[in-house]
This record gives structure tokens, sequence and C-alpha cells, in this order.
């Protein structure tokens, strides 16, 4: 990992933490089914970079460990909500439930079903826009590995909602 | 009929307009850095912000504790105001600890010249830096991050002035990640550079001293690696993978899924593996007689596949000796494991009191190279889970059962990989790229005599090859290396 200037003070993790915001509640949003707690995961995730920005700011990329910590607390949620689901008797609706997203819900609901490394870079790709390097990068996985992730997520994906799959 | 991608693009858009709903920047900026002088609105959240609100008090006592206590493995960012100062070896009257100019000095005896800790104190350390660039004056650091400073080691981060410029804004220097070592109390430069740090792969053998003093994992200084002439996996959105497999007997094999190509690495011998195009055809490992052992999964459906075993040496090389209709979770969400019968599917996220249950399904039984049914192998491992929180690696062969102890948790959402060794013991890979992904790989090594070895090696997280003749292929940032165990 390439180490670059750092950044010091708090103007700078403004600017990082106006950039990011939006983004990182959309992918935790896409990734638990709740926009309330996507915005949550997201604030959390950027209170952590806060707290570490000494750190954080010396990378190349803060927002690649921003968007890591997203990830990886958005799995946390996920795990929870399906233990919960699990141990929870009484048919009463979950807080991290699905509230929709439009027409194409069903798609997210689909991605939630999915293994956890496929359901990040499934969000990563589409709603973050990540290029695979850089999917690669905040994973800490292989491009290689996110290639492969990301063609099973897809093929998985194209086969129950009855798409078209493109072999690029 | 639309594409994957168009529908993914839409839902994706349709989550990013709905979200907007929640999203206040300015209020979420002011939970965490407090006031800024901006519109103070509604929370989005309430009970989120709740949780804020917890956390941004935990955020001050942390910069409380920063701020007051003198620490030294806290990071903080210093101003360069404070004169610097160098550590000096002094003389001391008798005391058990006292404070000097920029250093601790330990010791007792009255009237001798005592051991000198060089300080971590953040000017000291700024001096430190600086004179590192005599032909610089003035300094050419405005101040310093501290990484880390301890066990006589300090990381620390260089802030270059760039006042000093002939364009101003337009740095001479750039900040300097500077690695310092504590000889006889004064700091000297151990190693400097950007893309060095105790992160995997990131090491240089200078500051491994360090890192292992600052609690960093480092690849373990044991083990020497050679690096294998292999490509690189470059798995496309086709799913055009090279993988790297090894024979019972040791011979390191590539497979390459789109064409079913399997060459041997050391004289380049090739199997042409004939596998039906309506199949995609995925290694899953070498069996005994160099059978190789192949999931199938269909092109066009989810619910049809198996596992096949080719021959890769004698009359039916490439062929199909052996099959099995067992359909395979190709999600991801399950592991193949061999067993004394043949392969098995482990499923994922977890475990019950042993890895690979008696229970785990069966997909195919070994084969010989003319598709005779083998009978069960003599030695096979699996992992027993104790409830609280340790484990224990069981090894099964003509000779009886030896148990291996693990002294740290093991076990995440897959199955460790797991091998039992020629020479009676086992090796176990563990590391959980999902759900723990900061804890870095470690191979272990169970020996005959019953202890354990512990090999970190951050860096490497992808293993191919444990092999019972105890060497190891790996995947790292430089490509495969491999690792033949001390």
């Amino acid at each position: 990992m390439q180490r670059g200037n750092r950044a010091t003070g708090t103007s700078d993790f403004e600017a990082v933490y106006r950039r990011e915001f939006p983004r990182m509640v959309a992918l935790a949003a896409s990734m638990c089914g709740s926009r309330e707690v996507g915005a949550e995961l997201a604030q959390e995730a950027l209170l952590r970079a806060y707290r570490e920005w000494p750190k954080v700011s010396a990378l190349d990329r803060p927002g690649a460990w921003v968007r890591r910590a997203t990830v990886n607390l958005a799995i946390d949620s996920h795990r929870r909500h399906a233990t919960e689901q699990r141990t929870l008797t009484l048919a009463v609706a979950a807080t991290t439930a699905s509230e929709g997203f439009g027409v194409d819900d069903r798609f997210w609901v689909l991605v939630r079903s999915l293994p956890e490394r496929q359901r990040a870079v499934t969000a990563l790709r589409y709603v973050d826009d990540l290029p695979l390097e850089e999917i690669a990068q905040v994973l800490e996985i292989s491009v290689g590995t996110v290639k492969s992730t990301l063609f099973s997520a897809r093929s998985s994906l194209a086969a129950s909602l009855g798409a078209q799959e493109v072999i690029e | 009929m639309a594409s994957i991608d168009e529908i993914a693009a839409r839902a994706a858009r349709d989550v990013r307009a709905d979200v907007r709903t929640v999203i206040d920047v300015d209020a979420g900026l002011a939970a965490i850095v407090g006031d800024t002088g901006r519109r103070a609105s509604a929370p989005p959240s309430r009970r989120g912000w709740w949780a804020v609100g917890w956390s941004l008090v935990a955020a001050a006592a942390l910069l409380i504790t920063v701020l007051v206590v003198r620490d030294d493995s806290v990071s903080r960012v210093v101003p360069a105001t404070t004169p610097p100062t160098q550590p000096t070896a002094s003389t001391q009257s008798a005391s058990t600890q006292s404070t000097v100019t920029g250093s601790t000095v330990t010791g007792s005896t009255a009237g001798t010249v005592v051991p000198v800790t060089a300080s971590c104190d953040e000017a000291t350390l700024l001096a430190a830096v600086s004179a590192l660039f005599p032909s610089r004056p003035p300094a050419p650091f405005t101040g310093l991050t501290i990484d880390a400073c301890r066990g006589g080691f300090a990381q620390v981060v260089a802030i270059a002035d760039q006042s000093t410029c002939p364009t101003v804004g337009q740095p001479c220097y750039e900040n300097q990640p500077i690695w310092l070592q504590d000889v006889a109390g004064v700091w000297t430069f151990l190693d400097s550079g950007t893309g060095i740090s105790c992160g995997a792969g990131e090491t240089s053998p200078k500051i491994e001293p360090a890192c292992a003093a600052f609690g960093a994992a480092v690849v373990d200084p044991r083990l020497s690696f050679e690096p294998l002439d292999l490509p690189d996996p470059g798995c496309s959105s086709a799913g055009d993978c090279t993988v790297v497999l090894a024979t019972e007997s040791g011979r390191l094999a590539t497979f390459r899924t789109n064409d079913h190509v399997l060459t041997f690495v050391d004289n380049g011998a090739t199997v042409d593996v004939r596998v039906d195009p309506q199949w995609v055809a995925r290694p899953l490992s070498f069996g005994p007689d160099d059978v190789l052992y192949l999931a199938l999964s269909s092109r066009t459906s989810a619910d049809s596949g198996g596992a096949i075993a080719v021959a890769t040496s004698g009359p039916r090389a490439g062929e199909t000796v052996a099959s099995s209709g067992v359909l395979l979770d190709t999600s991801g969400d399950s592991t193949v494991v061999a067993t004394a019968d043949g392969l098995v599917q482990v499923g994922c996220c977890g475990h019950g009191e042993r890895q690979p249950a008696t229970s785990d399904p069966l997909i195919i039984g070994w084969a010989s190279a003319t598709g005779v049914a083998l009978p069960p192998a003599a030695t096979e491992a699996w992992i027993e889970y104790a409830g609280d929180g340790t484990a224990t690696v069981v090894r099964r062969d003509v000779g009886g059962e030896r148990r291996w102890v693990l002294d740290s948790t093991i076990g995440g959402r897959d199955m460790p990989m797991l091998v039992p060794t020629d020479d009676g013991g086992v090796l176990l890979w563990q590391y959980d790229g999902i759900g723990a992904p900061d804890v870095p790989p470690v191979l272990y090594e169970g020996r005959p005599d019953g202890s354990v070895d512990r090999y970190d090696l951050p860096g490497f997280n992808y293993p191919s090859v444990l092999h019972p003749a105890r060497f190891v292929v790996l995947l790292g940032a430089d490509g495969y290396v491999r690792i033949d165990l001390p």
C-alpha cells in the first residue's frame, strides 16, 4: 500500500465525510436492507475513521478504509439480524427488514441472500460504482478473486431474475 | 430481456435515491467533530444518533486520554513548537526512576552512569528525524505523527515544511514515513519510505524487529520463500481462472478453467481434460493415483452438476474414470474437504463439534486411474471444537490417534484447510477473510511429538497447496511462492 502525504486536521476529515457519507449510506443500506440502519452504519464507520484519523489520513485512499469499515459493519449487522431471526419465534417486524428500494427491490433482496463476499462485491461494484481494482483494495483480496466472486454473484442473480448474463 | 448489468444499475440508482431521505451531512458531521457552525438539523435516525452521542463521548474521552497520558503507544499529531531535545546519558543519584531531558533514566546505583532509553517524547523524535537531514537547515519538518513507539523502536511520519519551497504549496519534501531504533539512548535511522509498514506484504527486513516490538504480525523469520513462475489466477468474469494444485507425490500443476488444460510444472507436460462443453469445470483436488477431481456446474441451470474424477496419467489420461451426481454448492458457502472416503462438502458459516462432521455429504469417493473404486485411506484428520473456544486437531492413522490442542481460536466462516503430513503430523491453515480480515493468516504445524509450531504469514491470505510432504504454495502480492517447512 502506497502511503502519501498525510492530511491533518478536521478540515480534511470534513472533506472526506462530505464526499463519502452519502455513498456509504447507500452502500450499507443496499447490504442490510434499511436506509436508517445504513445511515447508522455509515456514521459509525466515519466515526471510527475520525478516531483513527492520524492513521487513516496517511493512507492514499482514506475512502477505501471507510468503505472497508462500512462493509464489515454491514456484514456484522446482517449476521446479527440473521441470528435474531433464527432466535426469535414471534413473527414480529425486524428492525432491519427490507423497506424497499423502488422497482428493483427484488434485486437487493436477492443480493442480501448471497454469500457475504459476493454481497459485498456486488454492492461495491454497483452501488459504489467501484472498479475491480479498488474493490480488491477495499476487501483486501486479489483482483482475480473479485472477478470470480462477481462472476458467481452475477450468475446467481441472473438465474434468479431471469436476466441475460453478460460475459465480459 | 434486460441484462443483469442493466437491472443492477437501475437498482443501484433506486437505492441511492432512496437513501437521500436519511442523509443529513451537516448533522452527521457535527455529531462527530462538533458544531462546525452549520445548521444543526434533526438527526436522521433517533436510534442511530443515540449511539453516535455515546460514541462522541467515547471519542472525547479518547482525545483527552491522548492529550493527558504520555503513553508511548498512541498516535498523535505534534506541532514542532517545542524546542527539540536530545536524549542524554546522565549520572544519577540514588533513585528508582527519574526523568531527564527528553529521556527516561532507569537505575539506582549512585554515582554511576546508567543506561538511557531514548524517549518517545515528540520533541525528541522530531529532533532525531530533523537531524537526519543536516544539509537542510532549518529542519525540513514542521511536526510529526507518532504511529508507534515502544520496545526500542519508533515509527513516525514527519510532516514536511512546505513554506520554504520555491513555490508555496509545492512541497520540496513529501511527508516522510521514518523508522527509528533506539541505540544506547539515541534514536538512529532504521528505514524510510512509502509503501513499507508492518502490514501484510509491506514489511522490509530492516523493520521486522520494530514490527515485532510493536506487536504487529510479521512473516515468520524461520521461513524461506521460493518464488514460483506460475501464472496469476487471473479469473475473468467469464470464469477463466488458472488454479494451482499438487499431486500426492508433490508435483505442481496448473489447470486452466477456460480450456481445461492441466499442465505439470516440472516438465511442462499437459493433459487435455475432456469435459462436456455444457459444464463449467472447477478443479477440487488431486487424489490417489494422480487422479484429478473436478466439480461440474451447469452453464444454464443451478440444479444440475456433479463431480468427476479424471485420470492424468496412464492410458486413460484426460478421461473421466468416475463421476457423481451429487450437486455441489457453487455459491461459495461451502468448502470441499478430503477425507478418508473421498471428498465431502462442508457448509459454511460456523461449525458444530467437529469439522468435517461425520454427516457432511460425500461428493465422490476415491478412484484409481483406471476407475476402480479405492478403499478408504488409512489416514485422515479433522478438527474438534470444545465449547471453551479452543480447538483440537485430530489425526487418525494405522498407529491410532494423535491430538494437538491449538492455543488460539480457529475456525471462522469456512473450515480451515487441513492435511495430515507424511511424518505423522498435520498442517492447518487459518485465515478468515470475511469474518476476521484483520487477523493475519497463520499456518499451524502439529508435530509428531505433540508440539505445535505456529507460522505467521501476513500477506499470504490464500494458500493453493498444503502438502503432506510439508510444503505449502501460497499466493502473495508478488505471485506464488513455495515454502518448505523447516
